[in-house]
């Protein structure tokens, strides 16, 4: 003796059919799935018809058949026998590279610039002011252009080359940055630094035991500090004592019509590096501006009233906090920067866009070929969320 | 008023007035009270004087020649001479737009408004010092200034409002586009190809077609991953995060290289049409994001209000929450759309003519300017730079006012 209307086909519950959600939510879907699926399906079919016509060959395993082609620079050892899947891990190789050290880079300068932007000297907050504002509002890529065109034909040429005292030596050739090299003494210094770290850590522990007070022949000595000197003393003796330094700085050196030695940089890596740091850099200087500006005034105050002084503000309580606003935004800039790495095809250093450029021309295996970059990207993309995530996990606040 | 001239003196409580400062006194205070701060003014004023000593003597040397002369062809490309006086007639409307924006909208657009006048004005006084410029452009960059006061007039109309603003804007796009295109080839406009279309003409037309066009998909994509709704909910994310995850560049070859491929084989796609899709495609993933994130900030009251009204879901959405939704994003959509204006110079890498590919084909293609490289993308940076800066003062405003609003 159910209250409830009997069950009918189209008329359940006494709901007709097309007002019954569950069904509309139903309907809904199938239309939707039956046109992308149809759209696909056409797609596909097409690419099938012009595959058969224009003799295409379209499946993966013409990616391990050889390159017979070159990739002009690569970290792992490459030749044109090697397989196409091979020259893309190349341009991988290549890729990871230049976002590598354009990362630090542009990190480096965006914070420096960022912070300069902060000061209160406003000879420098105008300079970083105007850098931010100039680049933010043109296009990576027509400052890239104008930075390409303007290398290409403002390098020197090699007799001519600038010489930077300590640096390096740049010419049309390429950059030469004096490298740094391990000599056989390397490792007893390294030793000694090792033992420097131990004292200055049995040193700050003594000034724990005795909270902080510490006297040697009188004098009262500085808790931040003496350990600090101490380390630097013990490793500046170890490295004067030897015979031999532990680093060899290598000098590039004209011989004949080119540099030999030091640390060699293509310009095609050199021009792309200094397009994408100079141009990033300006959104990491926004974003460090704004999170720093973002620290609410009555935590300063608060620091203040407690009697720390400006550094102690700054460094505890102040950048802390800032950089738990900004690490996220940040890491989106080093995800626009990967994404930026494919401009280098304007120059044709070899990162995985221009190897897959080139094997598309050479192969016409274009499917495929994208297929694969659009993976890495992604990849790429996945990592950082996944390093954005982790950092946000780990400086949320409790019960927020 | 007076209050911003005194400073509170902090043993009494009194108001008073804030002793003058000299120019010593200030410039201690600010350029050299701590003895790293003299360092790090003589650092900037260094390179300050190093920046000038760069770029002065290039600037009194530089051959502006190379862009005067070819000002045709960063201004519209290739199209025909001819026709020319159809870009003039056709995009006139723009101006009268931009104006109109500025009497609904008031000080938000002000910037704007005033830096595209200025612009304009600017074109015009330099045209007077070389007669390599057509009097037809002239003519036209002297008049838009009045068309965008004309506009103002209008739009401070109190019947004029938003919405009359936003329909006139897409209307008039379409019949610009239809007015460069042209009919067929015996009419008074005979058709010309995309192929010619070019310079800051395309750069300017594929930012505002695609900022119509971005916004609506975003919101649909936003809604549809919002959904509860499996089907849609995944085919929204797959949309999203592929497209989110690939340069544009590599969008853009997709697009041109790999697309024909799907399509049956007598067609030949648009290749200007084909990098507008790759644009739209890439930038209307971000925005579905943007939009989420305003959509994800209407509290879940609101929602439930309205169904207590009830409100059907569909109404739900549409009248309660995706206004408030977009209210609260809307300096991330114009941010957005400041990010699609500055995409548009990608197209220049696959060989199309925009500003930027014009450039790059003038220093290229001539050998009588092919040293003249810096001048040719000092200009073109110019020319991005006062249109995004306008485009960014509008975000300013917006977010002024909605502080405003908040307090």
């Amino acid at each position: 003796m159910s209250s409830r209307p009997p069950l009918k086909l189209l008329n359940y519950h006494g709901v007709p059919i097309w007002r019954n959600v569950v069904f509309i939510r139903l309907v809904m879907q199938a239309l939707a799935a039956l046109f992308v699926i149809s759209i696909i399906w056409l797609l596909a079919t097409n690419l099938m018809n012009n595959a058969e016509q224009r003799g295409l060959n379209l499946s993966f395993k013409l990616l391990s058949t050889n390159a017979g082609f070159d990739v002009p620079y690569s970290l792992i050892p490459f030749d044109s026998s090697k397989s196409i899947l091979y020259a893309f891990f190349a341009g991988v190789a290549n890729t990871l590279r230049l976002v590598g050290i354009a990362i630090f880079t542009t990190t480096i300068l965006g914070v420096l610039i960022g912070l300069a932007q902060l000061s209160s000297n406003f000879v420098i907050s105008g300079l970083g002011r105007v850098y931010v504002q100039t680049l933010r509002n043109i296009p990576l890529i027509t400052f890239a252009f104008f930075l390409f065109f303007g290398l290409l034909r403002g390098l020197p040429k090699t007799s001519e080359a600038w010489h930077m005292p300590g640096i390096g030596v740049m010419s049309n050739r390429g950059i030469y940055l004096t490298s740094v090299d391990e000599s056989s003494s390397l490792v007893l210094w390294l030793i000694i630094v090792a033992l420097g770290i131990v004292a200055a850590y049995l040193l700050n522990r003594m000034f724990l035991k005795n909270q902080g007070e510490l006297k040697l022949f009188g004098i009262r000595l500085n808790r931040g500090f003496t350990p600090i000197v101490l380390l630097l003393l013990v490793a500046a003796i170890g490295w004067i004592a030897q015979p031999q330094a532990p680093f060899v700085f290598d000098q590039p050196e004209l011989k004949g019509t080119n540099f030999v030695g030091g640390m060699k940089l293509t310009t095609e890596f050199f021009a792309i590096l200094t397009a994408l740091t100079v141009y990033i850099a300006s959104y990491v200087a926004e974003i460090v501006r704004g999170s720093v500006q973002s620290v609410p005034k009555g935590q300063v105050e608060a620091a203040e009233a407690l009697g720390l002084n400006y550094w102690q503000v700054t460094l505890n309580v102040v950048l802390p906090q800032a950089a738990r606003i900004a690490v996220l935004p940040m890491i989106g800039q080093w995800v626009n920067l990967t994404k930026g790495s494919a401009l280098a095809i304007v120059v044709g250093y070899a990162e995985v866009f221009v190897v897959a450029r080139t094997a598309i021309e050479k192969t016409g295996m274009a499917l495929q070929i994208f297929v694969m970059v659009i993976a890495f990207y992604m990849i790429m993309g996945a990592f950082f969320s996944l390093l954005g995530n982790w950092y946000n996990r780990k400086v949320q606040f409790d019960g927020r | 008023m007076a209050v911003e001239n005194m400073t509170e003196s902090t043993t009494t409580g009194e108001l008073r007035p804030v002793e003058e400062q000299s120019f010593v006194t200030w410039a201690k205070a600010n350029l050299f009270s701590p003895w790293y701060n003299a360092v790090l003014t003589v650092i900037g004023v260094v390179l300050i004087l190093f920046l000038l000593k760069g770029t002065i003597p290039f600037l009194l040397g530089a051959q502006w020649a190379a862009v005067t002369t070819n000002i045709q062809i960063m201004l519209v490309g290739q199209y025909p001479t001819d026709e020319i006086w159809r870009v003039g007639v056709g995009v006139a409307p723009m101006p009268f737009i931009a104006g109109t924006a500025w009497g609904v909208w008031g000080s938000m657009m002000r910037t704007f408004s005033v830096i595209l006048i200025v612009a304009a004005v600017l074109t015009v006084i330099s045209s007077l010092f070389g007669d390599s410029m057509t009097p037809g452009f002239v003519l036209w960059f002297a008049v838009s200034p009045f068309l965008i006061l004309l506009g103002y007039a209008v739009g401070r109309r109190d019947f004029i409002g938003p919405r009359h603003v936003l329909i006139g804007w897409f209307l008039f796009l379409l019949l610009t586009l239809f007015f460069l295109r042209g009919f067929g080839e015996d009419s008074a406009m005979p058709y010309v190809p995309t192929a010619r279309w070019g310079g800051l003409l395309v750069t300017i037309l594929i930012a505002q077609v695609g900022i119509a066009v971005v916004l609506p998909i975003g919101i649909i994509m936003a809604l549809a991953r919002q959904s509860n709704l499996w089907f849609f909910k995944i085919a929204a994310m797959a949309y999203i995060e592929v497209l989110r995850a690939t340069p544009l560049l590599a969008l853009l070859f997709l697009m041109l290289i790999v697309s024909p491929m799907f399509l049956p084989d007598v067609t030949t796609p648009d290749r200007l049409m084909l990098a507008f899709i790759a644009i739209v495609l890439n930038n209307s993933a971000y925005m579905a994001e943007n939009i989420r994130g305003g959509l994800q900030s209407v509290s879940k009251g609101q929602i439930e209000a309205a169904q207590a009204l009830g409100m059907r879901g569909s109404h739900v959405t549409m009248v309660v929450v995706l206004p408030q939704a977009i209210r609260a994003t809307i300096p991330a959509i114009v941010g957005q759309f400041i990010i699609l204006f500055k995409d548009t110079a990608v197209i220049a890498l696959v060989g199309l003519m925009d500003l930027l590919g014009a450039a790059y084909a003038i220093i290229l293609g001539q050998d009588a300017w092919r040293t003249a490289d810096p001048e040719v993308f000092l200009f073109v940076a110019a020319v991005y730079w006062i249109f995004t800066y306008g485009m960014s003062s509008v975000s300013t405003g917006v977010e002024k006012r909605m502080r405003a609003g908040a307090d």
